[in-house]
């Protein structure tokens, strides 16, 4: 039994409707928990380009909807296109939530815009500057050399930073932006420590 | 959407919000189906951000970056980030180039014959340093017997002489680190963990336009063709601020640098900024320095200007 049914026929999310999913993306859990993070992520992403806010709440709760289908009984040949479908449901449904409304920034009423919290730059440079000494030796080289400014040569140091590191152009790149992801989930996890100590 | 430069301005297009939504939609299904459309998208995002924050965006693009990308907090927030770590990541890595230069010296080096001119001035502002400090020393133990004597039997007198005393020792005090930084102006420093003759960052204190140097003549800078850095100080004395922007223009050529963030050093009466500037960015010729201070509403004001000309080659004897 999946015990996903509360009494009186109420879905909800649990480690058996959980591990259902995870195995319908992999047979081997490791490579499936890999699968569900790039989903994830890549939900993320899509939230945020389309400037949704709380874009990670969309992304999870995309993820549920797919998880309460699979919990059902239905298969799919493809999860990420399911999964792409069931995010632009959810995506179409936030656009009609008030602050979702995209105006410019201008013209933002100050008491419909979620609340914004202030932090001044010494703070986030702080965080920033600790984030970036918690990063691995290899990662904090590897963005610090990819994103270097110079304008001319910026195709050059990158293809020279995938040849020392031994990986094609497309997978530094793609191993840039995670770090500088990750190293942005830090700041803001600290920013928001500094925040609650306030 | 195939050649890799037209995707790359579609996804820009996306990112700003010119996209008509049917061709967004068909953009998405691809981020979801293709791994290195959405690994791209990532990347035309992460430049488009750099590119705003060190302003080399187009006035037309600007102003759809601000109008439609900063219209969440969670993006006002990743540019406020970007802005921080890309003045992190220019700090590390002019760290690194000043850290390599001298590992790339050869043993060829080690003989090289030393600049007598530099030794010597470096020296003279070394012994300059070392008699006022023992002159400061000396003092000090002075001022103490007399504070002793004064704690003994405190009389007005006394008090009003001690007073008097300190007054003048501030005084001399403050007249020494003029004429110490006056030194400096004339024999830029070096750093003291190279070999001597071969400085990989130079030093320089600059004037305002407004105060001339004697002969009322342009302030000179003699940078050696190994430098790979130029510091330049510039002092003022009018306003409050945190942060503070130069931009530099070479009279002929137009702007050839611009940093901003860079820190105020609060000091009694006098606050300065020292900019870094790559030694390449300084080529012979004449220049003019703005120095802009960020006010607490954000705004940019003008702080000073100043004037001075690059000269380069051996450092003439003095």
């Amino acid at each position: 039994m999946d015990g996903a049914a509360k009494p009186g026929g109420e879905w909800s999310l649990n480690q058996g409707s959980l591990e259902k999913f995870l195995s319908s993306l992999d047979p081997d859990p490791e490579r499936a928990g890999e699968k569900y993070e790039a989903i994830r992520i890549q939900l993320i992403k899509f939230f945020d380009w389309r400037s949704v806010s709380f874009p990670e709440e969309c992304a999870d709760e995309t993820i549920t909807r797919v998880i309460r289908k699979i919990d059902d009984g239905e298969s799919f040949r493809d999860i990420s296109t399911y999964c792409f479908g069931v995010a632009r449901m959810v995506y179409l449904e936030s656009r009609k939530r008030p602050e979702n409304r995209r105006v410019p920034l201008d013209d933002a009423p100050q008491i419909a815009a979620p609340a914004e919290v202030e932090e001044d730059e010494d703070e986030r440079g702080h965080c920033l500057s600790h984030c970036l000494q918690e990063l691995p030796l290899e990662s904090r080289r590897i963005i610090l050399k990819y994103y270097e400014d110079d304008r001319r040569r910026k195709i050059d140091n990158r293809a020279e930073l995938a040849a020392a590191l031994g990986i094609p152009l497309n997978a530094l790149r793609s191993r840039a932006q995670r770090i500088r992801n990750k190293l942005e989930e830090c700041v803001v996890g600290c920013l928001k420590k500094g925040v609650r100590k306030k | 959407m195939e050649n890799s430069a037209e995707q790359e301005k579609q996804m820009r297009r996306y990112l700003l919000g010119e996209m008509p939504e049917g061709e967004m939609d068909a953009l998405d299904a691809r981020l979801f189906a293709e791994p290195e459309v959405f690994d791209r998208m990532w990347g035309v995002e992460n430049d488009l951000i750099d590119n705003y924050v060190r302003d080399h965006l187009s006035r037309a693009e600007r102003a759809r970056f601000e109008s439609h990308y900063l219209s969440t907090p969670e993006h006002r927030g990743r540019v406020s980030t970007a802005r921080q770590f890309l003045r992190t990541l220019d700090e590390e890595n002019r760290k690194e180039a000043l850290e390599a230069a001298p590992k790339r010296r050869g043993i060829a080096e080690f003989f090289r014959i030393p600049n007598w001119g530099l030794t010597a001035g470096f020296a003279t502002a070394l012994l300059l340093t070392a008699l006022w400090a023992g002159k400061l020393l000396l003092e000090r133990d002075q001022l103490r017997n007399e504070l002793a004597l004064a704690t003994a039997k405190p009389t007005p007198s006394r008090d009003q002489s001690m007073e008097e005393l300190l007054a003048g020792e501030r005084s001399r005090n403050e007249e020494l680190i003029a004429e110490l930084e006056r030194l400096r102006v004339q024999k830029p420093e070096t750093s003291p963990s190279l070999p001597s003759g071969a400085p990989a960052s130079i030093t320089f204190l600059l004037s305002s336009s407004l105060v001339r140097n004697e002969g009322n003549r342009m302030q000179e800078l003699q940078i050696p063709p190994d430098a790979g850095l130029v510091r330049l100080k510039l002092p003022f004395t009018t306003g409050e601020y945190k942060k503070a922007q130069v931009s530099i223009r070479n009279v002929d050529a137009g702007p050839v640098w611009r940093q901003s963030g860079l820190n105020v050093q609060p000091g009694a009466g006098t606050s300065t900024v020292i900019a870094g500037v790559p030694a390449a960015k300084l080529p012979p010729g004449d220049y003019v320095l703005t120095l802009s201070g960020q006010t607490t509403a954000g705004e940019a004001e003008e702080i000073d200007r100043y004037s001075f000309r690059v000269l380069r080659g051996a450092r003439p004897a003095r």
